[in-house]
């Protein structure tokens, strides 16, 4: 009879903290800033943001509205597998960072130019006691049309290395902020809903 | 008589609920000072220590690079003394203005570098005492510097030790 309820009440205990959210809610919950997945800090007049990615997060993402059947996920997630992700927002107070502080064309193109290729050397990842380079960046430049530019980061992943805090570093080396640090604990990575799958 | 008794008793307890709230926000408003000792947060600022270590790294692989251009001038002036060869005197002329453009170029370069990495430091530094203030609700922090601008405040106002944890948090992206 003990045996039985003990049972039960593991049952019981485990489904209340099983978490499985629809698309929707899953993306709201990553994108959360209370659930540490999602970073913000001030530095002079800039904000930068730094997003984790989960798999599933990215996967909502590029579906947008079709729901999709556990074999579509699985193929996607095998796709994406192997790296973990990030995004990095620069937010000014200028309507583009680019022309932040003013400056003339050549200014503009400098900075382009930088944050396309140059940069991707002074974006790094802390796992541990590895300091990893980003094997995927990509500078998104919305030409004027938001006060912010986004880089998408990819760091390989390292099984060895799950139970770890990751550590992203974006050293800027355009607008005098310097290292910009945000740390996501092994706890909160761990603790993303699993996606609702129909 | 007695009118004037109230009045009186009336004036007096505003006079004394005046006394009372400027006592109160006085004392709040002591309560919400405080002052750092900047020289040491900015010691214990872990990123100072992050560009400092950087910046040592940069200038030491400099000063190796001169090293070894100052080593092959000092061969090339002993080759010199013993062949008296005009080749080498023409070389050693030519390695020399090297020499001294580099060690000038290195010497702009580790200022320029030092400049801007200590305006970095500040600017984060700073950034995160003003959300520490915020957060605490303190009217005023203080920077105690040495320099004379703050000459004296008790010790249980300093609040190097809180405000040193909280910046090298915030510094690591933690909170």
């Amino acid at each position: 009879m003990r045996t039985w309820l003990f049972m039960i009440g593991i049952v019981l205990f485990s489904g209340c903290f099983e978490t499985r959210k629809p698309a929707g809610e899953l993306l709201k919950w990553v994108e959360d800033p209370d659930n540490g997945l999602r970073r913000e800090k001030a530095v002079g007049d800039f904000e930068i943001i730094a997003q984790y990615k989960p798999l599933s997060y990215i996967i909502c993402n590029e579906s947008k509205n079709i729901t999709l059947t556990p074999d579509e996920y699985n193929t996607r997630e095998k796709e994406l597998c192997g790296m973990e992700y990030f995004q990095v927002r620069l937010k000014s107070p200028s309507p583009d960072p680019l022309i932040y502080g003013g400056g003339d064309q050549n200014v503009y193109h400098m900075r382009n130019d930088f944050l396309m290729f140059g940069q991707k050397d002074y974006v790094y990842l802390l796992r541990g006691e590895d300091t990893v380079s980003c094997n995927m960046y990509h500078f998104v430049n919305y030409q004027g049309l938001a006060p912010y530019a986004d880089i998408l980061l990819g760091f390989p992943a390292d099984s060895t290395k799950l139970n770890t805090d990751r550590e992203l570093v974006y050293d800027d080396q355009l607008f005098g902020l310097g290292p910009v640090h945000f740390t996501f604990t092994r706890d909160e990575i761990e603790s993303v809903p699993q996606l609702e799958l129909n | 008589m007695k009118k004037r008794l109230i009045i009186l008793f009336s004036i007096q307890a505003v006079l004394f609920i005046a006394l009372g709230w400027v006592v109160l926000s006085n004392s709040n408003s002591e309560q919400h000072t405080a002052y750092i000792e900047v020289a040491k947060v900015y010691d214990a600022f872990k990123m100072k220590k992050e560009l400092e270590g950087k910046f040592t790294n940069v200038e030491q692989y400099r000063k190796s690079v001169l090293d070894s251009l100052e080593l092959e001038l000092q061969l090339m002036a002993v080759t010199y003394e013993q062949t008296k060869s005009e080749d080498i005197k023409t070389n050693y002329l030519v390695k020399k203005q090297e020499y001294l453009g580099k060690k000038k170029q290195f010497e702009e370069d580790n200022a320029m570098v030092s400049q801007q990495y200590t305006e970095e430091i500040f600017q984060q530094l700073n950034q995160y005492i003003t959300e520490y203030g915020k957060e605490h609700g303190y009217q005023y922090i203080f920077g105690a510097e040495g320099s004379g601008s703050l000459m004296y405040a008790n010790d249980s106002e300093n609040i190097t030790e809180e405000i040193t944890s909280y910046v090298n948090e915030k510094y690591s992206g933690v909170n």
